[in-house]
């Protein structure tokens, strides 16, 4: 029976050949070390001109420190979980050594750092695992932020007369119940947004973005309006540590993000990450399988929107004080611009994605009110020349290294 | 096979799907046996991808039920009614080319296991691995199992196409033209696999084919159809002597 068995194998090496060579060509290594180089180029060029602060060692060191244990190291070893392992380990031990020595204000920087990385990596899982774009992220992390303080401090509200006593509870406990209400919010605006397929949820996420503005723009009685709210932090803390200082509450946003991290990952290797593939793939072949695209991609924008609303918990309690205007449209769009460029579908896009947007961006602020102008100049060019990412060239490198050293 | 007297798993009743001035599909109604392969048969354009799609619930139909096992699935979804049973492929291929054989053949038996929440709790693996590999065997794509399914060549796709509509041990089967593009020595396979899957388990089968030999060979009984509407009902051999069928292909 077996002559009358497939197509052999050689076949199959050729059109693996064909494949990969297209692969190669459509972006080359050479124009990725080059966006590379370019973005370099703009951390260092300021050098001795302007403030050339520890934010851009950090980010230089989040780039290069990622990209070398993606590129260098399979040179020598060829092991997937190897590289892996030194990307992991090298990454979070810079992560929980930075600290050390470093002042107030470039830990703040940091703190929020790997916060908006916790949620960049929410919007990473719905956009590029799930493959819905939502647009309310910077909402969800405000309902977060106004959930937590308000639950928080213990103060008395009053609404349409009748006077509310909030309850005093410990801020830990406030990250959850953030979570859970921006889940079921979520839930509540996706559902009928994911009836159909198509960029709904895009426009769905928009309005309620600026519905969530304007609600705690408006309602003076709870929120303080466009006064904003002081979160006060004095005796602050957290499992009996004092964490008061910047240097200290940047390693809850720290465990935070790591929490976020695994969330994905795990998301990512269970059997949903196997359904979400398939819906991004082929919606309508799975669906005929007995995948529930609907609920798949509902529920993962609902995980997305969590890691937001605690996100936005933390962001409370770094910067001190919460307006509304913290949580307006643009906030979602550097979200969603920290998720492309650090790389959609990736595991350590959103790290790299978030550092551009707090690190780099501070960073530019030297220029002035020029920083826009620089940083969307900079997101265009590196989406002309490496759609996938910074993340996503790194794999690309990996790929073409592996190839090279299999090939000698 | 006599098939008549048992209670059939599947029936289709007065069937209607109209787009703008084209009537796709008009009142169909026919029963599908247990165990049986019924085969669907008529000129381009008669209307059987779209019966297809009305049944498993890819179109919205403007008439009409689907009953399995006696239940009423017409306002079911696509997702709902593979979970119960009805499984397909499609005239077009249609692999998750990004994903391995392996792969592509557990996300289509995965979802038959379990509720989505508790998908979220359970290993990658999910005991599927038996199940896969024991089809992969099979449909001898076995040197294949950790491919990338968009590196397979179109029969190889074909197949797996084809198995992944069979791994979640549905009740019917809805096959859109299995052997359509597929070489002559590929056919050989496709026709094997599909008697194999008849014979030792029992799976029933409905199959729309261009193929004449093929599908007469397979068939246990065959709809004409012509039109949007069913010409006839027979065995192959009543189909192949019948004048009218002549006519349908031949005359127009």
């Amino acid at each position: 029976m077996s002559e009358t068995n497939l197509a052999t194998d050689t076949d199959l090496e050729n059109r693996k050949d064909k494949i990969q060579t297209v692969d190669r060509g459509s972006i080359s290594p050479l124009l990725a070390s080059m966006v590379i180089a370019a973005s370099a180029f703009v951390v260092l060029f300021p050098i001795g001109r302007s403030q050339f602060n520890a934010s851009m060692w950090g980010w230089l060191a989040v780039l290069l420190g990622l990209g070398a244990a993606n590129v260098i190291v399979p040179r020598f070893t060829l092991n997937g979980l190897m590289v892996k392992w030194v990307s992991i380990v090298g990454f979070f031990g810079f992560m929980a050594l930075f600290p050390i020595g470093r002042a107030g204000s470039t830990m703040t920087d940091f703190g929020l750092f790997v916060i908006f990385g916790a949620v960049v990596a929410g919007m990473n899982l719905t956009q590029g695992y799930a493959g819905q774009i939502s647009l309310a992220q910077a909402a969800f992390m405000g309902i977060g932020a106004y959930v937590s303080v308000l639950l928080d401090f213990g103060e008395t509200i009053s609404v349409m007369g009748f006077s509310w006593e909030l309850p005093n509870l410990p801020f830990l406990l406030t990250i959850p119940i953030a979570i859970m209400v921006s889940m079921m919010l979520s839930v509540l605006i996706g559902f009928p947004a994911l009836r159909v397929q198509g960029p709904w949820l895009a426009f769905v996420t928009l309005a309620f973005n600026l519905l969530v503005f304007l609600f705690l723009n408006n309602e003076d009685e709870i929120t303080r309006g466009s006064r904003g709210m002081r979160v006060l932090r004095d005796d602050f803390k957290v499992l009996g540590i004092d964490m008061l200082s910047p240097g200290r509450f940047y390693y809850v946003g720290l465990a935070y993000l790591i929490l976020a991290l695994g969330i994905v990952w795990w998301v990512v290797k269970c059997p949903w990450g196997r359904a979400l593939k398939a819906l991004r793939d082929n919606p309508g072949r799975a669906r005929s399988l007995g995948v529930d695209v609907r609920a798949y991609t509902l529920l993962a924008f609902a995980i997305g929107s969590g890691l937001a609303g605690g996100a936005g918990a933390l962001y409370a309690r770094q910067v001190e004080y919460i307006e509304p205007r913290s949580f307006y449209i643009n906030q979602s769009f550097d979200f969603l611009l920290a998720t492309v460029i650090g790389g959609l579908g990736t595991l350590a896009g959103p790290l790299i994605g978030s550092s551009a947007i707090t690190l780099l961006a501070d960073h530019l602020r030297f220029t002035g009110g020029w920083y826009r102008v620089w940083f969307g100049l900079f997101v265009i060019v590196m989406m002309l020349i490496a759609p996938e990412g910074i993340a996503g060239t790194f794999n690309r490198f990996r790929a073409w290294f592996q190839a090279r050293n299999e090939g000698a | 096979m006599n098939t008549t007297e048992n209670t059939p798993v599947v029936k289709i009743r007065s069937m209607s799907k109209r787009f703008g001035g084209n009537q796709a599909v008009k009142d169909v109604s026919f029963d599908v046996y247990p165990g049986e392969i019924l085969g669907v048969i008529g000129p381009n354009g008669c209307g059987k991808s779209t019966l297809f799609n009305c049944i498993l619930g890819q179109y919205v139909p403007d008439e009409g039920q689907v009953e399995l096992d006696g239940v009423d699935v017409s306002k079911w979804s696509p997702p709902k009614r593979a979970k119960m049973g009805l499984s397909r492929t499609f005239q077009l291929l249609q692999v998750f080319e990004s994903m391995s054989v392996r792969d592509n053949l557990k996300t289509a038996a995965q979802e038959h296991v379990g509720t989505i929440a508790s998908r979220l709790f359970k290993r990658p693996d999910m005991g599927l691995a038996h199940t896969v590999d024991d089809l992969i065997e099979r449909f001898r794509l076995a040197h294949l199992a950790d491919e990338l399914a968009g590196n397979l060549s179109y029969g190889q796709q074909k197949l797996l196409d084809t198995a992944m509509a069979f791994v979640s041990d549905p009740k019917v089967v809805f096959l859109d033209e299995p052997a359509g593009g597929v070489n002559l020595t590929m056919l050989a396979d496709v026709e094997r696999q599909i008697r194999d899957l008849n014979d030792n388990d029992h799976t029933t089968m409905v199959i729309v084919e261009h193929n004449m030999e093929f599908i007469f060979r397979l068939a246990d009984r065959i709809i004409v159809m012509a039109e949007g509407e069913v010409l006839m009902t027979g065995t192959p051999d009543e189909v192949r002597n019948d004048p009218r069928v002549v006519e349908v292909y031949l005359g127009g």
